[in-house]
């Protein structure tokens, strides 16, 4: 699915070109991000020049628009020359051969966590492209990412690697670590990452989710002649706020219009949100991921996503936010992580698996507890 | 496709060597698909990996939504490429042999319920 950028690398460009080249491909990828919202200004067509277009292409599969492309295209508020269209047509038909592969493990997986009665959800592109966008081809996605109950965690794992012939990414930090601190356990499916999650986010803001408020609601939807379940709308909801405002950094831009379109498909209540945010202790992620939607795909006032902006953050959620803001976030987040926990003996188990993982997953990173210790060191104090 | 019952209607008068005209043709149900910007692709559940079906087999899928004869089918790609239908008989003959194939067709005969 990478995209070559080979030709874009060897044009020889000025460093201010090359910084013009950069700017201009980023207009147009939030043209693309854009295109189609509800409460924006209409774009006027537009069409990418060929000195860039490799670059275009690259940022395309990088924040995950190929398919936003595809629709703006279609739409024809994207012009492409033939060769242009060639390229995009083949970019996306290969992310929608990944995308019915991962559709069709979500078949087999969901019938095996049934058969076990193990609660679940499905997540993200495999749950959005078809809740909430106008056609799933719109919406492409690589990864099958699924919510387990999290006392049911372990069990879920050796299924994915007993009946699916899965294989661990890596080792558990320390037994038992999984199931009461890990977001999510990675496990590999012949060509496709399954993506088992105990929580909707990394680090502090993963700890206060009320995980049986999400459990207690859901909403099906079809993939093939099977029904599955997501996330119900506020849930939903709440999870594209965490992965706009924490999920990559800086944000991807799918993640912004992925929250633009439930804000809106689903017809969020301001107050529900604002209580659910309250009890998850997660206000200001609502607020940054409502902030910078609105501003980097321009939403008017008028949108959903603009009533949640004034939204009162109490400063130790700031704090919190800031841990995920920077290069040594692996680090800070953990350490974020031990003070929202609760209890003394969840805190401990937490920072003793930190601080002295197994040796097995100390080999398969290729460190020795040492290293490990100096590695962590240089990276909280911006030295590495 | 737009106005599907209005040419179905057409299509009871326009031959199309419909050697079976009893039999009807729908989509598997449990195929999973996606429309791509020049066809679909398709990935049935024995597959061993997708198939991509080009123009005109977009509109065929479209049509496969709901059971066809192989008649109607005729008409409705034979009105869009404003062409006569008997003149498109063959090939959507041979897609439908292809989708068959690959496991993505389900064909009874008219009269019979279908198996799903």
């Amino acid at each position: 699915l990478n995209v070559s950028t080979e030709q874009a690398a060897q044009d020889s460009r000025s460093p201010l070109k090359e910084r013009e080249a950069t700017l201009l491909v980023r207009e147009f990828l939030l043209s693309v991000a854009g295109h189609g919202l509800s409460h924006t200004t209409p774009r006027v067509p537009f069409s990418v020049p060929e000195s860039v277009f490799d670059e275009f292409l690259g940022g395309l599969t990088t924040e995950r628009l190929v398919g936003a492309a595809a629709e703006a295209y279609t739409d024809r508020a994207l012009v492409l020359t033939s060769s242009q269209f060639d390229s995009l047509n083949r970019l996306h038909k290969d992310w929608l051969q990944q995308a019915v592969g991962v559709e069709r493990l979500l078949i087999r997986f969901a019938e095996l966590l049934r058969a076990e009665g193990i609660p679940f959800r499905s997540l993200k592109g495999v749950a959005l492209a078809q809740v909430v966008y106008r056609d799933p081809a719109w919406r492409v996605f690589a990864d099958l990412d699924v919510l387990v109950a999290a006392d049911r965690l372990d069990e879920a794992v050796q299924l994915a690697l007993r009946q699916l012939g899965g294989h661990r990414a890596e080792p558990e930090i320390r037994p038992g670590f999984d199931s009461e601190f890990a977001k999510d356990v990675l496990v590999h499916v012949d060509q496709i990452e399954l993506d088992l999650h105990r929580t909707l986010i990394s680090g502090p803001f993963g700890f206060t989710i009320g995980l049986d408020d999400v459990f207690a609601g859901s909403a099906p939807h079809r993939v093939g002649d099977v029904e599955v379940p997501a996330l119900d709308a506020v849930s939903m909801f709440m999870h594209a706020c965490y992965n706009a405002a924490l999920g990559d950094y800086p944000p991807r831009l799918s993640g912004l219009r992925d929250l633009a379109l439930v804000a809106v498909h689903l017809q969020i209540d301001r107050d529900v949100v604002a209580d659910v945010a309250r009890r998850w202790r997660a206000t200001a992620v609502v607020r940054q991921a409502a902030e910078i939607t609105v501003r980097e795909l321009g939403l008017h006032a008028s949108h959903p996503l603009s009533g949640l902006i004034n939204l009162e953050v109490r400063r130790g959620q700031r704090l919190l936010l800031r841990s995920y803001e920077t290069p040594a976030r692996s680090y800070t987040r953990p350490l974020a992580s031990a003070i929202v926990m609760r209890g003394v003996r969840s805190r401990w188990k937490f920072v003793r698996a930190l601080v002295t993982p197994s040796r097995e997953y100390l080999a398969s990173r290729g460190w020795s507890l040492r290293s490990h210790a100096a590695r962590a060191r240089d990276r909280l104090l911006g030295r590495g | 496709v737009d106005g599907l019952s209005g040419v179905m209607q057409h299509a009871r008068g326009i031959g199309c060597s419909d050697v079976d005209s009893d039999r009807l043709y729908s989509r598997h149900s449990d195929v999973l698909w996606r429309r791509t910007l020049d066809g679909v692709i398709l990935l049935p559940p024995q597959a061993a990996s997708a198939t991509h079906i080009t123009s005109p087999g977009e509109l065929i899928w479209a049509t496969l939504e709901s059971p066809v004869t192989l008649n109607q089918i005729c008409a409705i790609v034979g009105e869009h490429f404003a062409v006569p239908a008997a003149s498109v008989a063959n090939d959507v003959r041979t897609l439908l042999n292809d989708l068959d194939r690959i496991q993505a067709l389900r064909t009874f005969d008219r009269g019979v319920d279908p198996p799903f």
